[in-house]
């Protein structure tokens, strides 16, 4: 009788175990939410990691205003004023800084991926070239020919054709195509016919000459002068440079990519 | 003596069939009082902060005075007061869009999320902005490990520090991290991320949440993804991501800074359901997830999420 209760028990005993270890948990009920970050949001100090020294000195060089801007400049599609701006200075910055001919860049291609932000109406400082420039990318010169000029002048195409997101469209300077449906009828090169033959030079950033931003065009491009200068730190002495000769910050469109429908 | 013996024997088997028959009677007690019974998980999440530790200038175009790191540790902060098992974890692109990355190198976002209690993060493309080595440079910074399931680094060093899971247990739940990296080449320069291996999502999101599911047993497989929440082609996004997994509860998503109303229910290849969520960009949102578990009646032994309610599912 004994033998028996007690092989019951450890059966019920074993029972009891087995049911205990298979059971996990299941989720029944879920919630979500996005929670706004506003203003009514109080701010955290952080003293432990002394944040306020960190602000401090970023500060000082940040509010500093170099400029004013008389209008406002967006990325666009298949034009847009900050790109044609920041093309423009960095062609020219460049051609200034490194006067010799053989590094006179025949065109500067850039990417609208990489302006972050707008460039508002009113006081410039260098935060907001911060802002809008973030990166710290740096222009070089490489030479370009044949398929991957042709390779190039598609891209140009098919990003200024397709405005899907604010990445869309492609910054230039030195060079004026129209496109029309899926062809690209002109292609002007420093005011001349492109010629599938010549060998460019073209300005660019190391982010893209490594094939980013899907410029794979580039990635067997020999480089020509890496000019070592970040392309915000162009930005800022141009915007500065201007500043002290009392001249304001301008821009406006003059259709270097058309696309007709 | 020999009677003693015996009676206190007898006694120790009456406790055994007592202890044995009790526990599945408690247990069914439990069912019918869900409420004491339950346990709630509380995940929090953030994506592509962008080195956005202050709110953003008073003279921006869209957000002016919004957003922020530091706010959002403060409402971290309450709501961990609030909840007692709080998963605080980022789905990468904690870099760059502020001087504070440009000057610091990042050291400064990984230390305030340190202090925050993060749990866990992966990379997003904007990780490698200086190059492997730039990463590696400040990762100490960071007391929460990187999970990157689908990159194979060749960096050793890389390799020791980031993981492809991991596993932690909360208020005896337990729970299973995996993370997904986007496609480096044509987003990343060549020369930041190195001889880097970007490993197919889909295969290796099955193969780690198979294991974590159901070798490792945990209970809510979260999956952090940077890979996108959609894109209008065939590209692996979270929404395909989910559609076509098995063992995922969760996605947390970046990259493509979208700005949810309320998480997205998809159904799986085995008609669960699984969550989607991303909060936007620039820390001017916190996703917030609360998961309320209860105990697996052992019918099943895969756990689903086919109870979900969506009628909470608003904007706060």
């Amino acid at each position: 009788m004994v033998k028996i209760y007690y092989k019951f028990s450890i059966l019920i005993a074993t029972y009891s175990i087995l049911t205990l270890s298979c059971q996990g948990y299941k989720i029944a009920d879920a919630n979500s939410y996005i929670i706004d970050i506003d203003k009514n949001v109080s701010e955290e100090e952080f003293k432990e990691i002394e944040l306020s020294k960190y602000r401090d000195s970023i500060s000082k060089e940040m509010d500093k205003v170099i400029n004013h801007c008389s209008i406002t400049m967006e990325v666009g599609c298949p034009e847009g004023l900050l790109g044609d701006f920041i093309s423009d200075l960095s062609i020219l910055y460049i051609r200034k800084k490194f006067p010799k001919n053989e590094f006179n860049p025949d065109f500067c291609i850039l990417n609208n991926g990489g302006f972050r932000s707008t460039l508002n109406k009113g006081s410039i400082t260098i935060g907001d070239i911060f802002q809008i420039m973030p990166f710290d990318n740096h222009l070089l010169i490489l030479e370009i020919k044949g398929k991957e000029m042709n390779d190039l002048i598609k891209y140009i195409k098919d990003k200024s054709t397709t405005n899907i997101s604010r990445k869309s469209g492609v910054p230039l300077s030195g060079i004026r195509l129209k496109i029309s449906g899926d062809k690209v009828n002109r292609c002007m090169i420093s005011n001349k016919m492109y010629n599938p033959l010549k060998t460019y030079k073209v300005l660019t950033t190391n982010y893209l000459a490594s094939g980013g931003d899907d410029m794979i065009f580039f990635k067997n491009c020999k480089t020509l002068l890496n000019t070592k200068l970040l392309l915000r730190d162009v930005i800022i002495r141009y915007i500065e440079e201007l500043g002290k000769n009392n001249i304001k910050i301008n821009a406006q469109f003059d259709g270097r990519v058309q696309v007709l429908q | 003596m020999a009677e003693s013996k015996f009676s206190n024997r007898r006694i120790f088997i009456k406790k055994i069939v007592l202890a044995g028959i009790s526990i599945p009677i408690l247990n069914s007690f439990s069912f019918l009082n869900k409420k004491t019974r339950s346990k709630k998980i509380t995940i929090l999440h953030t994506n592509d902060m962008h080195s956005h530790i202050d709110s953003f200038p008073e003279n921006h175009s869209r957000h002016p005075g919004m957003g922020g790191m530091r706010r959002i540790a403060s409402l971290v902060k309450k709501i961990r007061s609030e909840e007692k098992n709080v998963v605080l974890i980022d789905a990468g692109d904690i870099f760059q869009g502020t001087p504070y990355f440009n000057k610091f190198k990042g050291s400064l976002e990984l230390k305030i999320m340190s202090s925050m209690g993060y749990i866990a993060s992966t990379m997003g493309n904007h990780d490698f902005d200086n190059g492997i080595n730039g990463f590696k440079e400040v990762l100490h910074h960071a007391n929460f490990p990187f999970i990157c399931s689908n990159y194979e680094f060749s960096d050793s060093e890389m390799i020791k520090k980031t993981r492809k899971y991991l596993v932690r247990e909360m208020d005896g739940i337990k729970i299973g991290f995996l993370g997904l990296g986007i496609e480096l080449e044509g987003l990343v320069g060549k020369d930041y991320y190195g001889e880097t291996k970007y490993l197919d999502p889909l295969n290796t999101s099955n193969y780690w949440s198979n294991y974590l599911k159901n070798k490792e047993k945990c209970d809510l497989v979260i999956c952090i993804s940077h890979l996108g929440h959609k894109y209008k082609n065939n590209k692996i996004s979270d929404l395909r991501l989910a559609k076509l997994s098995k063992n995922i509860d969760v996605i947390i998503g970046g990259h493509t800074h979208t700005f949810l109303e309320k998480a997205k229910i998809i159904k799986n290849l085995e008609n669960k359901n699984v969550i989607v969520n991303q909060a936007g960009w620039g820390a001017l949102a916190l996703g917030r997830i609360d998961l309320e578990f209860s105990k697996n009646n052992g019918k099943s032994n895969s756990l689903s999420v086919s109870d979900v309610s969506k009628k909470n599912y608003a904007k706060i």
